[in-house]
């Protein structure tokens, strides 16, 4: 979902930026946060009490407790070390799909700002179209061509974020060819590719690592959405989004299985967003 | 056309007898409430648990299509719970001494709910349409067999004409996939049979009237009923005024919309909900074992590694089936050991117990023995450097959620004994180019029926996927070839039933395949319906319920 | 091309009228070019459209794929196939699908108004909380106003799912409150709201209190206190008419977050509805419903546009005498 990106359309609306929300203490608490998330995903088999994938119907759908801390699912499998191998899963998908998503999205729009107007006119139409689709909806349409999986779901996430990063290249590549400094350039007869190399790209950089920092939210929504709607990654590999998938039979009776995938994709991307919009305040300063 | 029909005439077979008449109705666990003698009225509000593929069961392929339309659309006879075939829609019937032509002489009086009387021209018309090439029939055409044509002997007389004896034929006339449409209805509106609603017209005591698909069908009583067959509860009218089926694929919906008063009966309760729901006030759960062939795993022996028996035993002796069982049903489901379930009638009793052990060490052995011992870095056992790989393709939007589960335990019960099982997730296309080409180790599916000619579908070597039939294991095996055909030509019961036993006996000691549980279909009720009962089959029988 | 012809600017057409022209005219360029990238994307896709056209169950003979080839002219060459769609399209049929074996309009219709209905629903739930949110905040002190950005920030990045299924667990399975399933009657139709508005209305908020900040000092404001205005009815009167302004440019993503979140939330709640379709389809790749889909929503993108384009004005007094520019 572009939720968390449409915010970024219209930077002046992260109007918390001079609020309580984001002095000091609060800054440092989500890089603390996701500084841990790393960890876990560095080293799962520090954290996980269990093996993820190990069966024990003995012990199916158990309570949280002693032995399992978050309780198990109903092949008795430990949900608090499904939740902690399923992190790097549920990030990678949202890191790779972020990468596909910026590298497309600024070959694309550099192509658009450096390129003739007929190439940045034509370019912008399919952005245009490509902006006018839900993400979800985009990227259903690319799991439906390729068929699920933990690979094309990230490609599917990525693609769909192509249209929103090309934009913002584009618009920052046009500003900076117009500058003086880079007309100045030309007349002295330095070809484009190096304005571009040397001007454009690094003008692009910062927006788009901000921009990226809060896509990097929705793209983990994204793909749990798809995981919950049984498209991600195949068993026994799980992510966050296929664990809430799991557990939806056992609300009634086990909500332990969903609640906590759930939970700690909440809790990722209220992180991701608020160092996105700290970023974004910096640079709108 | 005729190469089309002789191709789907396996798969036929093997649902001959998924749907039999609503009639056959055996005793159930539910005995708290006594069918009401007065016809009361009312409404039921069912959430039933799958949505048809198509509402047109000469078209449809799935199971649910039948159950639902029962109501609707009736049939030439009525199988009762022992098996035995009584008159319905036919008083009468004789089998020429050959067994290729079966003569029907129809009941009068019989009307559509449009009006259109039934009649030999009627019955002609849906076999026709059944086998008509535009219809594109996924079960109906196999039902009929090898069907040649129908003729029209009088207006009450009916002959079916087979190009080849076809011992189950009347069995199968009996199932709502061969039941009757309207003549008007096929000649006006082949082509929106598939919609369902209104455009389908049936002599049933429930007339259609609209379906929302994803949310729900209404079904309204006909007043003129009077033709139910011997083996239902009662005859006239239904005792309900209306039936609304809501669909509900979602298992935690479905009981969900039974516990907050939503609908008023709801089918395949899952197993873990049951004693929930037992406990609450006022519902009832009737169950039934499901007949037919049991959510079953199938090797493929066509190519390595499970070409070798030796293999397929290892698998078979590595899976805790008791435990995964237990856990995943919560206990209320049982292993099962033979390949048709033993509700089934012609089921080889002797598999209704233990048929093999489960013992990792065996497992273990088998494989040392089949030259599976290398080990690779994950633990996985390898052979001349190549690690002991299944994989498993599945369609993600036909495997229910216990299955998949299933399938997720098996995976890892193989994994302690060094063989790796990839689950490969499927679009139908994709599953169907994969089965067909044989491109897979595993395959599992259930099939629900009640006639061992079921097996002629899943092991005969001309029955192979992409040939019109679902040998998930792909057995070319000459022995079960020759019983299934004799099973298939003989008229003496007993002979047929003694083949049967044997083609099951050797499907076992081959380890071909093996089933994973006997499902059980549970029907949960509140207090107010009465008189809800499963057919033969373990469909729910619409016509003798009511609502206090 | 005849509807281009009708709508082609003449003489004495008022200009808001050729401006709508102008809108729809690239609007129906931006479907056909939709329509476009998906046929030949999905004829392009891996699989086996005989294979899916066949479906699930059937055997899939050498005769039978004949026959489905035949009959569905899969050996044309593909451009007289894009043609044949374009012309089906034109004439309002939308396809067959594979795996429901029903006419893609048939199927759709039944499923629009659930959607409509929860988006709709969705829509209104979220302006009126984000409204609120943002008129009870505004020009408070620190403390409210970083609460309230801590919760629309939790709103924001709570998943839909996530949120339904929370809602579901406390309200359905636990309290008894509420249906957990369907789309019949209101009571059934709050749970799935509230999981698609919420989020939204998190976004909506800062936009409006940042709106409400912004036009807190404008001269209009000031004069309107002047007269004698008490700050509710100034706050009512101008100050908010100024501060949705802005929410008309948003319309596409709410749009798209609206049916995005429907996918997800329909799901959960198992309603019927457009978006519980697409997950079936994009689960089973019925291509040719997946198509449908997409060229229907690019439709409705391109008319909320136009429509938002339009009204804009008359919003926006300043905008009024102009015309749209």
């Amino acid at each position: 979902m572009s939720t968390v990106t449409a915010l970024l359309d219209r930077p002046a609306a992260a109007g918390a930026r001079r609020g309580a929300l984001l002095r000091s203490p609060a800054r440092l608490a989500p890089l603390v946060l996701l500084a841990a998330v790393a960890l876990v995903l560095v080293f799962p088999g520090v954290f996980a009490t269990h093996a993820p994938e190990a069966t024990d119907v003995a012990a199916a759908l158990r309570p949280p407790g002693a032995e399992h801390w978050l309780g198990t699912d109903q092949l008795g499998r430990d949900v608090w070390s499904r939740l902690v191998h399923g992190t790097r899963l549920s990030l990678l998908i949202a890191v790779g799909a972020t990468v596909i998503g910026v590298g497309g999205g600024a070959l694309l729009g550099l192509v658009a700002g450096c390129g003739g107007r007929q190439v940045d006119f034509a370019l912008m139409r399919v952005v245009d179209v490509l902006l006018g689709f839900p993400e979800l909806l985009l990227a259903l349409v690319v799991v439906a061509l390729l068929g699920g999986g933990t690979v094309n779901v990230a490609i599917a996430i990525g693609v769909a974020g192509v249209p929103h990063y090309a934009r913002l290249v584009r618009g920052q590549a046009r500003l900076v060819l117009r500058s003086e400094y880079v007309e100045a350039a030309r007349v002295l007869g330095v070809p484009a590719w190096r304005s571009v190399l040397r001007h454009v790209l690094p003008n692009v950089g910062g927006p788009l690592v901000v921009l990226a920092s809060i896509g990097l939210g929705s793209a983990i929504i994204s793909g749990s959405g798809l995981s919950v709607l049984g498209l991600g990654p195949v068993p026994p590999d799980a992510d966050w989004g296929s664990m809430v998938a799991d557990g939806k039979d056992f609300l009634q009776t086990a909500w332990w299985i969903s609640i906590s995938p759930g939970l700690a994709v909440s809790v990722v991307v209220v992180c991701t967003t608020l160092i996105g919009r700290s970023l974004q305040s910096r640079a709108v300063r | 056309m005729y190469t089309r029909r002789r191709f789907l005439r396996f798969p036929v077979t093997l649902t001959a007898a998924a749907v039999i008449g609503p009639a056959v109705l055996t005793a159930c666990s539910d005995s708290s409430a006594p069918p009401s003698a007065k016809s009361g009225g009312g409404t039921l509000r069912y959430g039933a648990a799958v949505e048809p593929d198509s509402w047109d069961p000469h078209a449809a392929s799935t199971a649910v299509t039948g159950r639902l339309l029962r109501p609707v659309l009736e049939s030439l006879v009525a199988v009762a719970a022992d098996g035995t075939v009584k008159p319905w829609l036919a008083d009468s019937w004789t089998v020429s001494p050959d067994g290729l032509t079966y003569t029907f002489t129809l009941r009068a009086g019989v009307t559509f709910s449009d009006g259109t009387p039934f009649d030999a021209a009627a019955v002609k018309a849906n076999f026709d349409h059944v086998t008509a090439a535009k219809t594109a029939s996924k079960r109906a055409a196999g039902l009929l067999g090898p069907y040649k044509e129908t003729e029209v002997v009088d207006p009450r007389t009916v002959a079916v004409h087979l190009t080849a004896p076809h011992s189950s034929f009347l069995g199968s006339v009996g199932s709502t996939f061969l039941g009757f449409h309207s003549p008007v209805a096929l000649r006006d509106h082949a082509g929106d049979l598939s919609s369902g609603g209104a455009f389908v017209v049936g002599t049933g005591p429930f007339t259609f009237e609209s379906v929302t698909p994803g949310q729900q069908a209404v079904f309204k009583r006909r007043s003129d009923y009077n033709w139910a067959p011997p083996t239902a509860t009662h005859q006239g009218q239904a005792k309900l005024e209306s039936i609304v089926v809501l669909l509900l694929k979602e298992d935690a919906s479905r009981v969900g919309a039974l516990t907050s008063g939503q609908v008023d009966a709801a089918e395949l309760i899952p197993a873990n909900r049951l004693a929930g729901l037992r406990g609450q006030n006022g519902v009832q759960v009737v169950r039934k074992a499901v007949p037919g062939v049991p959510y079953t795993y199938y090797l493929n022996t066509a190519r390595a590694p499970f070409d070798d028996p030796r293999a397929r035993q290892a698998v078979r002796h590595a899976i805790d089936f008791a435990g995964i069982v237990k856990g995943i049903f919560q206990g209320e489901y049982e292993q099962a050991w033979g390949p048709l379930a033993p509700s089934t009638p012609g089921a080889e009793p002797s598999f209704a117990k233990p048929a093999w052990e489960y013992s990792k060490e065996k497992a273990e052995k088998l494989l040392d023995e089949a030259g599976w011992t290398g080990r690779d870095g994950e633990g996985y056992r390898t052979k001349d450097g190549k690690r002991l790989t299944a994989e498993q393709p599945y369609v993600q939007t036909f495997v229910s959620a216990q299955n998949h589960t299933f399938d997720v335990g098996v995976q890892d019960a193989l994994k302690q004994v060094g063989i790796e099982l990839k689950l490969v997730p499927l679009d139908s296309a994709g599953s169907i180019g994969r089965t067909g080409k044989g491109d897979y180790d595993v395959f599992a599916f259930a099939w629900q029926g009640s006639d061992p000619s079921l097996l002629g579908n899943l092991y005969h070597s001309k029955s192979q996927f992409g040939g019109g039939g679902a040998n998930g294991s792909r057995v070319k095996d000459a022995e079960i070839d020759g019983w299934l055909d004799q099973a298939e030509a003989t008229v003496d019961a007993a002979q047929r039933a003694e083949l049967y036993r044997k083609v099951q006996r050797k499907i076992v000691d081959q380890a071909y395949s093996f089933p994973a549980y006997i499902a059980t279909m549970d029907v949960a009720r509140h207090g107010k319906v009465n008189g809800l009962l499963l057919d033969v089959d373990a469909n729910t029988d619409f016509y003798g319920i009511g609502v206090a | 091309m005849s509807d281009r012809a009708r709508l082609a600017p003449r003489r004495h057409v008022p200009p808001w009228a050729r401006f709508v022209a102008r809108r729809l005219a690239a609007g129906l360029v931006v479907v056909w070019g939709t329509l476009t990238v998906t046929f030949f994307a999905l004829h392009l896709a891996p699989g086996d459209i005989v294979d899916g056209l066949i479906g699930p169950g059937a055997a899939a003979t050498p005769a039978l794929r004949g026959q489905v080839i035949a009959e569905n002219g899969l050996d044309d060459p593909l451009l007289l196939q894009y043609g044949r769609q374009l012309a089906q399209l034109a004439s309002g049929g939308l396809g067959w699908s594979y795996q429901l074996n029903e006419p893609i309009e048939r199927l759709l219709g039944s499923q629009l108004g659930p959607t409509v209905e929860l988006a709709v629903s969705a829509l209104v739930t979220a302006l009126v909380l984000a409204v609120l949110a943002a008129a009870l905040t505004v020009g408070r002190g620190r403390t409210v106003r970083g609460a309230a950005g801590l919760a629309e920030l939790l709103m924001v990045s709570m998943p839909s799912f996530w949120l339904g299924i929370i809602l579901l667990t406390v309200f359905s399975y636990r309290l008894h409150a509420l249906p957990s399933i369907g789309a019949d009657g209101p009571a059934a139709l709050v749970l799935p709201t509230l999981a698609l508005a919420l989020p939204l209305a998190g976004v909506l908020a800062q936009v409006i209190r940042q709106e409400l900040e912004t036009t807190d000092g404008r001269p209009f404001v000031l004069t309107a206190r002047s007269r004698g205005l008490g700050a509710t009815a100034v706050l009512l009167r101008h100050t908010l008419r100024h501060a949705l302004l802005p929410l008309t440019t948003l319309s596409g993503f709410v749009l798209g977050s609206l049916f995005g979140g429907a996918v997800l939330v329909e799901n959960i709640f198992t309603r019927p509805g457009l978006g519980r379709v697409l997950a079936n389809a994009v689960g089973s790749r019925d291509l040719p419903v997946v198509s449908a889909l997409v060229v229907i929503s690019s439709a409705a993108f391109v008319v909320i546009n136009t429509l938002v384009d339009v009204l804009h004005p008359l919003i926006d007094p300043r905008l009024r005498e102009g015309g749209p520019a």
